[in-house]
């Protein structure tokens, strides 16, 4: 046990000083007594808001000191733990009242701590409830505290807590004076953090035979409060030590306390005290010599720093170059120069004048650009494009397309100032200087060039003449459009593309009546030709130029170019226009269809016009690639559809990946999506996955399906299982069911019926029913909601003629206005009207129950009977016309035929009339 | 800690003779005598992985430090196997530290390590690579900065995604995405989303239990020093290991491990890498004060206007752009709402080019790409969004003094109190 106490330390609190103040309180409000009310907060604990989190503190505080020393011993001891909600608890406490505005609990706290540090015997759970007096205790508590600095076991929390209470200096000083070897570590520690003055000599008398942590810990304390005397004496230490690192940390705190002299300024202990450092060997200590004098002396140190520039070691010229550089006037420059001008280390030199913008060596700058070193001549590149001197920028032009081209081009393109005259010179320049100027062209546009550059297009030398057409790019703007129009219809073949990425750049910023006037003034362009604009109109996208392109794809001698440029244009409303020529064009159909489902997932689409896409597309059977990349769209509908499309892929090897991912990052964002359809997918991708970051996602799989596991399942009451009912649907699967399995989807342990999706919008029953008590409950979730109960009636037939449709419908919707009476919610569609419901509002749970007994049918809503009625009397035993019989009518009240009326038996469905309806708890009894 | 043993071990010659690499003259061919060398403190995963557990002729692996004496084992048995080189095993990373054989400590433990090390590491003369993110508090990364420029140290944060790679699912590089930035066709103030639906994945499941039970410590660990500076908590092996981020004393979760390497490509586009955003608000459930959990969405402001927005989880709009300015909207795979946006491009400066080349820097002594400043302000983001959750309340700060204003509580949380007989 000693053992473990000793190392147990402070947990992280957070918390301000606060004055005392008593509140009494037995019980509250809703006369609930202090440990029910603690039960509750617990219960309640971590809240999801601020708000609630501040009542429960509250609340807890109000059951006064007796309720605080409850919760204070329902604490186990670390090592059997199990503490997290009394310890969350508590935490929030002292923080609650650390806050000032709630001042007037803080001595409920205090004395609660108190007490119960007292009452428990226990050191683990006395360490604990210590810490927490954290920078929220007053004097009080550190009088109390200082007691338990004589316990082996908590005199570490007990010193570090009363460190951390404001004011409490003087207790550490007393508790310093009279400490044991044991205590000094942490007693220096805490001396440290607090910087607590006048504690210089008691800290210098532990030294002696002192372990190596405690030497570590007074040595850092000195180096924090320490005066003279701890310079005196670290600095001997780090000398014995040559100013190396070890475990007494002694170095580095005779630095740090240098540092509180160079803060001050003190020049004369800093000069001092660094003079030994600056002839380490050591040279991250040479380095720290540096910075003290730099820090102590400012310009003064400069001198300093330039004699460190002849320093052997780079690591010490480097460190102090960076530190002139604050200094950087011309006298300086010139200094650095004197000194660095040697072999090894002018390129240091040449550097650093680029990093400082030094433009006095201009000269020295440009001799180094003959230099022998590749080196040094880089970094003079480098530097005279920084500095940007007009002239010295000049000076790099006989260097252009030589072996330092690309430090040239780098350094160019990325300058922010003005280039211009080198690359005019080197356009002007010998046939290497003018390749090389506009290789820069290329990626950096200079417009004012153009006629320089077109100049050169003519050139004999091919090479020139070649990169004059790339460089065209960047000469040409938007008033060159007419120019390059023509010139494409003229160029040679190996420069249309120069020409073309030319156009589209001068084309930037085009307006519309640019891009119409390029396109309408093409004119007389042959077949062959014409392909050659393709490119421009893709880029154009406007409705001329898809046009055009459109016209190119019909023609079978333009086809192939035509279609290259259709695909590459980004416009979502072609999409249709794709789909439409891909669907009959076999030989091209894949990479169409793959650019279309491109350009849907960019569209602004609903999600389920995009799964329908996303469907025809996979319905044809692509390559393995367009169907992961459809697979990855089909993430972004979020939908609990695209999890099924999904899941049809697991199987292939191919795209089994895909599918889990997609199914995992849709299903792991929608908790309502809790059927035993997901879960069981889910369970079967745990197995499936096997990328890069499979593991975390089997762990994600793994949290959400523990969220997930919480969905309530419907259980039928003792009553209806005596009476023989069956459940249908009980919150998890649809197996009972058939059908559109798309449509009606599990959410939040309800059947969501979503919109008219794919199939044809019913979910049946597997089994048939004649005689039956069914009861569901149902809810709208918007306006106008339509559905039905579809009974005794066949699959795939509309079952309000070809069997009957109890009517579902939200029929107070303003869009119902001219609703008839055989349609209002509960009526059996077209034959027996119902007592019209008045629904509670949207969102509310109904319950309903059918009754269906021969032709006696009976519908209850929210245990109000709304139909009871005699089906065959209803039509006088008419539900279809007399045959033969001009303009006879069937005997129903909408006089339609129904032929379906009096079948004997049949399934049992809900008919999909678009989106909005919940349904939950289906269960059914065969009379 | 057995520093007692440590101490004794090393007997009483000359310690630490830390001889200056001879490596350092700028030389472009390496010689056997100019190969750099590197030890590892921390070889359980991202240690232990391909990507870092490497040893070529221009670094070479001479030293490994571990805690888990099975996660020692095993990294000198693959270092020989693989590697076909001998290393030195460490059990106390201060044994590491100071092996005059090791030039580059590479920091591979958890977080709450990082700080410690690193400054150590720096006042011992050597250069450091630190894993992400690059401390558990501001205080701390204060520190590593403070102390790598003192020592003329050269750091690399490990991260990359401001220089190298098309970064998680944004499906683009960071290079054209500042071009455009700088080019000001967005417009400004800027706003950019970090969400799952801008193509971020937060990595939820790295949440921590409540209520553990205290387990029995393995006697292949040192569970004393693997917890080092943090608060001592009853063993329990969700605590270590993988599962570490879990716990605010270590980590922050997903946040901590991967806010840094969203989050620090931003503060570049934006050019922010000298300061920080001065408001964070947080919209989360009330944090447990051990275990880590789940947020809805952090936003973070700019002096000038600009936001970072983290959405957690689905909470984002599906719709929303990875940037938005006021002209313009850019979406992952730098799809662009300006027409024509690459050519326009060609008009603009490209960005200054960056130093990738970390041994390259070791050699010439010149700050890396990502490095001990712009790396502590991208962590500085990550650790004001862990105090606002921590805290469950929006947070005001002060990007030149580094510290939360009118908040005394936050502000303890920016230097934490670090268990005896550990400092920084």
């Amino acid at each position: 046990m000693n053992k473990i106490m000793k190392k147990i330390s402070v947990v992280v609190a957070f918390l301000l000083m606060m004055t005392p103040y008593i509140i009494n309180a037995q019980t509250d409000s809703r006369n609930r007594v202090a440990s029910t009310i603690i039960a509750d907060a617990l219960n309640m604990l971590p809240a999801n808001d601020k708000t609630t989190e501040d009542k429960l503190m509250v609340e807890i505080l109000e059951t006064g000191t007796k309720g605080i020393v409850e919760l204070a011993m329902m604490l186990k001891p670390a090592s059997v733990g199990g503490n997290a909600r009394i310890e969350y608890a508590l935490d929030g406490l002292c923080d609650f009242v650390s806050d000032p505005a709630n001042k007037k609990y803080g001595s409920i706290m205090s004395d609660g701590l108190r007490k119960a540090i007292e009452k428990t015997d226990n050191d683990e759970v006395k360490a604990y409830l210590i810490s927490l007096f954290r920078g929220f205790g007053n004097r009080k508590d550190v009088d109390f505290l200082s007691e338990y600095v004589k316990n082996e076991n908590l005199a570490e929390v007990a010193i570090k807590t009363i460190a951390s209470i404001p004011g409490s200096a003087r207790n550490i000083v007393d508790l310093a004076e009279n400490s044991t070897p044991g205590n000094r570590k942490v007693l220096a520690y805490a001396i440290a953090d607090n910087s607590i003055r006048k504690t210089e000599d008691i800290l210098i008398q532990w030294l002696d035979g002192a372990d190596v942590e405690t030497q570590e810990a007074v040595y850092y304390a000195l180096s924090v409060v320490g005066g003279e005397k701890s310079l005196k004496l670290l600095s001997a230490k780090a000398k014995s030590l040559k100013y190396n690192y070890d475990l007494t940390d002694a170095t580095a705190s005779y630095v740090r306390l240098l540092g509180k002299y160079a803060a001050k300024k003190d020049t004369a202990v800093v000069e001092n005290g660094t003079a030994k450092m600056l002839k380490s060997k050591n040279t991250n200590i040479n380095i720290a010599a540096m910075n003290l004098l730099v820090q102590t002396k400012g310009d003064a140190a400069v001198e300093m720093l330039l004699k460190s520039l002849k320093n052997k070691d780079k690591q010490v010229r480097m460190a102090a170059l960076d530190l002139l550089k604050p200094y950087a006037d011309s006298l300086v420059c010139a200094d650095v120069v004197k000194v660095l001008n040697r072999k090894n280390t002018v390129a240091e030199a040449v550097a650093w004048l680029g990093d400082v913008k030094c433009a006095t060596q201009m000269q020295f700058l440009e001799d180094q650009l003959v230099s022998k070193s590749y080196e040094v001549v880089a970094a003079a590149i480098v530097s005279l494009v920084n500095i940007g001197d007009k002239d010295g920028m000049m000076a790099i032009l006989p260097l252009f397309g030589t072996e330092y081209q690309s430090v040239i081009k780098s350094a160019l393109i990325s300058t922010k100032n003005d280039y211009k005259e080198v690359v005019y010179a080197a356009l002007e320049g010998t046939d290497q200087q003018k390749i090389a100027a506009m290789n820069i062209l290329e990626s950096r546009s200079l417009p004012p060039a153009q006629n320089m550059v077109k100049r050169l297009m003519k050139s004999e030398n091919q090479q020139v003449k070649d990169a004059a057409y790339k460089a065209l790019k960047g000469v040409c703007n938007v008033g060159s459009a007419d120019y390059l129009r023509e010139l494409l219809q003229t160029v040679a073949g190996k420069y249309v593309e120069d020409v073309q990425a030319a156009t589209m750049k001068s084309m930037a910023n085009a307006t519309p009546a640019v891009k119409e006037k390029y396109v309408t003034l093409l004119k007389h362009v042959s077949p062959e030709i014409m392909p050659r604009y393709y490119k421009i109109f893709a880029y154009l996208n406007d409705s001329l130029s898809i046009t055009k392109l459109m016209a190119g794809y019909k023609s079978a001698t333009t086809r192939d170019e035509a279609l290259d440029a259709l695909l590459s244009i980004d416009n979502v409303n072609l999409a249709d226009t794709l789909y439409n020529i891909g669907i009959n064009d076999k030989a091209n159909m894949e990479r169409i269809m793959k650019r279309y489902v491109y350009l849907i997932d960019k569209s602004e689409r609903p999600a389920m016009d995009k799964l329908n896409s996303y469907r025809l597309v996979l319905g044809l059977d692509p390559k393995a690639d367009v169907k992961n990349q459809i697979i990855k769209y089909i993430e972004a509908t979020q939908s609990y559809q695209g999890i099924i499309i999904a899941s049809y892929y697991l199987d292939d090897e191919e795209t089994a990946q895909q599918a889990a991912n997609t199914i995992v990052n849709i299903a792991t964002r929608h908790p309502e999506f809790n059927g035993q359809e997901i879960t069981d997918l889910l369970l079967r991708i745990k197995d499936i996955l096997n990328d890069g970051d499979a593991m975390y996602k089997r762990t994600q799989i793994d949290e959400h399906l523990k969220k997930i596991a919480k969905a309530p399942k419907f259980e039928l009451s003792d009553e209806e299982k005596a009476e023989g009912f069956v459940v249908l649907f009980d919150g998890t699967n649809l197996d009972k069911w058939v059908g559109d399995k798309n449509g009606y989807i599990i959410q939040n342990g309800n059947i969501y019926v979503s919109a008219d999706y794919g199939n044809e919008g019913n979910l049946y029953t597997a089994e048939e029913y004649s005689d039956f008590v069914y009861r569901f409950e149902f809810c709208f979730m918007r306006p106008g909601v339509n559905n039905g109960v579809g009974i005794r009636t066949p699959m795939h037939v509309d079952a309000a003629y070809y069997g009957m449709e109890i009517q579902i419908l939200d029929h107070d919707d303003p869009i119902y206005a001219g609703l008839r009476e055989y349609q209002v919610h509960g009526s059996v569609y077209g034959v027996i009207p119902a007592k019209r419901v008045k629904f509670p509002e949207l969102g509310t749970w109904n319950t309903e129950e059918i009754y269906a007994k021969g032709d006696h049918i009976r519908v209850t809503v929210n245990g109000e009977v709304i139909v009871d009625g005699d089906i065959r009397k209803a039509c006088n035993g008419r539900a279809v016309a007399p045959e033969g019989k001009k303009n006879a009518k069937s005997g129903t009240v909408d006089q339609s035929n129904h032929p379906g009326l009096f079948n004997k038996s049949g399934k049992i469905s809900f008919c999909g009339h678009g989106e909005g309806l919940l349904i939950r708890n289906v269960r059914v009894k065969e009379l | 800690m057995k520093r007692k043993e440590f101490l004794t071990a090393m007997g009483g010659f000359a310690l630490f003779s830390i001889v200056p690499s001879k490596v350092l003259g700028g030389q472009r061919h390496i010689a056997p005598s100019d190969q750099l060398t590197k030890g590892i403190i921390g070889v359980g995963g991202i240690g232990r992985s391909a990507l870092h557990f490497t040893s070529d002729e221009s670094c070479r692996l001479t030293a490994i430090c571990d805690v888990d004496s099975k996660h020692l084992e095993a990294a000198k048995q693959q270092a020989k196997e693989k590697l076909g080189v001998n290393v030195n095993t460490y059990h106390n990373y201060r044994d590491l530290i100071c092996d005059p054989n090791v030039d580059i400590v590479h920091i591979a433990t958890p977080p709450h390590w990082h700080g410690i090390m690193a400054v150590e590491a720096a006042n011992a003369g050597k250069d450091v690579m630190c894993e992400k993110p690059m401390t558990r508090t501001i205080g701390e990364g204060r520190r590593v900065m403070e102390a790598v420029k003192q020592n003329g140290r050269i750091f690399r944060l490990n991260t990359w995604f401001r220089f190298q790679d098309t970064f998680y699912g944004l499906g683009t590089t960071v290079e054209p995405l500042k071009k455009l930035v700088d080019s000001g066709l967005l417009g400004w103030p800027l706003k950019v989303t970090i969400s799952g639906h801008t193509g971020f994945n937060w990595k939820f499941f790295w949440v921590g239990k409540e209520n553990l039970e205290p387990q029995i410590v393995p006697s292949n660990l040192d569970y004393d020093s693997w917890l080092g500076p943090a608060p001592y908590k009853p063993y329990n092996e969700h605590r270590t290991h993988q599962t570490f981020r879990g716990y605010w004393d270590y980590d922050g979760g997903g946040l901590a491990d991967m806010g840094q390497h969203y989050i620090d490509p931003v503060q570049y586009i934006l050019g922010k890498d000298n300061t920080s955003p001065v408001l964070v608000e947080v919209d989360a459930p009330q944090q447990h004060p051990d275990a880590v959990g789940t947020w809805r969405s952090i936003k973070y402001t700019y002096d000038d206007g600009c936001q970072i927005i983290l959405e957690g989880e689905d909470n984002g709009d599906p719709k929303a752009p990875y940037i938005e300015g006021p002209k313009g909207k850019l979406y992952k795979g730098f799809e662009c709402t300006i027409p024509n946006v690459m050519q326009r491009l060609l008009d603009f400066p490209d960005p200054e080019p960056q130093r990738t080349d970390f041994l390259e820097c070791v050699r010439t002594r010149q700050k890396f790409a990502l490095n001990e400043e712009n790396g502590f302000r991208s962590a500085t983001i990550v650790n004001m969004g862990v105090c606002a959750l921590r805290l469950g309340r929006n947070l005001k700060f002060d990007p030149v003094r580094m510290k939360f204003i009118g908040d005394d509580a936050a502000n303890q949380l920016i230097d934490q109190p670090m268990r005896t007989p550990w400092k920084i």
